[in-house]
């Protein structure tokens, strides 16, 4: 198959300019507001099973967005009650800030100082489908493989426009 | 005295260049050496990027690289 998704970013003085083909834009609005329900604790539940399934699902999720920070239990559990709840709040309002700067047509203006909040956004949106232990491929016929790696493609265009001395860096 | 050091570990999700970019800008560590420690992640499976002396700095460090998606530890400094 074939990608033919764009994702083009100039970086000004203090905007980031990102053009999203038009294919692009449900799947990033789609994608992005499932991250934001998925982290948001205050979303009214439905019935006892509906909630049971969500919480299971939801737990399985943060496990993959914010592994343990410790292999000793009582620290990790420590570690979350100090920053867990800010942790979730900082990528909930980010989510939600990211999904509310996409534009009809794809372009998307947001301020330099805050643009952490789309490599945050894309970055851990992959959590959706995949674990870490997965290499995100935009090529695969696996649709979770290949989302991944379509999220790991802007991401990296992203970081690239930002900072376009990195790759020299890491190449080195 | 240093007494807590944050390790990051190795993925197969995150870029050498997401890596980097996080670790100069989360740790305050400069780039040439944010660029060896994601070299020693990447062969080694896991880099300490910070030592710091109280657990709550490394927490906090912790927390910010856990916001960028790296995996990461806060370990005492035996």
């Amino acid at each position: 198959m074939t990608v033919r998704y764009e994702f083009d970013v100039v970086v000004g003085e203090s905007q980031v300019l990102i053009k999203l083909s038009e294919d692009l834009v449900p799947v990033l609005r789609t994608n992005t507001a499932a991250l934001a329900a998925s982290i948001d604790y205050a979303q009214p539940k439905r019935g006892l099973l509906d909630r049971r399934r969500f919480d299971r699902t939801q737990r399985a999720l943060l496990c993959r967005l914010f592994p343990s920070a410790s292999d000793f239990a009582p620290l990790a559990q420590e570690f979350d009650v100090r920053w867990g709840q800010h942790l979730r709040t900082e990528l909930f309002a980010a989510a939600n800030r990211v999904l509310a700067s996409i534009g009809d047509d794809g372009s998307v203006s947001y301020p330099l100082d805050a643009v952490d909040d789309w490599i945050r956004v894309l970055g851990q949106t992959r959590m959706l489908w995949v674990h870490r232990t997965i290499t995100g491929d935009p090529m695969s016929e696996d649709v979770r493989v290949r989302s991944a790696g379509v999220y790991t493609w802007m991401q990296q265009r992203l970081i690239s426009a930002l900072r376009p001395e990195l790759a020299e860096v890491v190449r080195a | 005295m240093s007494v807590y050091r944050v390790v990051v570990f190795n993925d197969d999700l995150n870029t050498m260049v997401l890596v980097t970019d996080v670790i100069n800008r989360a740790c305050g560590v400069p780039l040439p050496e944010a660029a060896a420690m994601m070299r020693r992640i990447h062969t080694e499976g896991c880099s300490t990027v910070g030592l710091l002396p109280t657990r709550d700095d490394a927490e906090s460090m912790a927390a910010r690289l856990l916001g960028f998606g790296l995996r990461v530890k806060v370990e005492a400094n035996r």
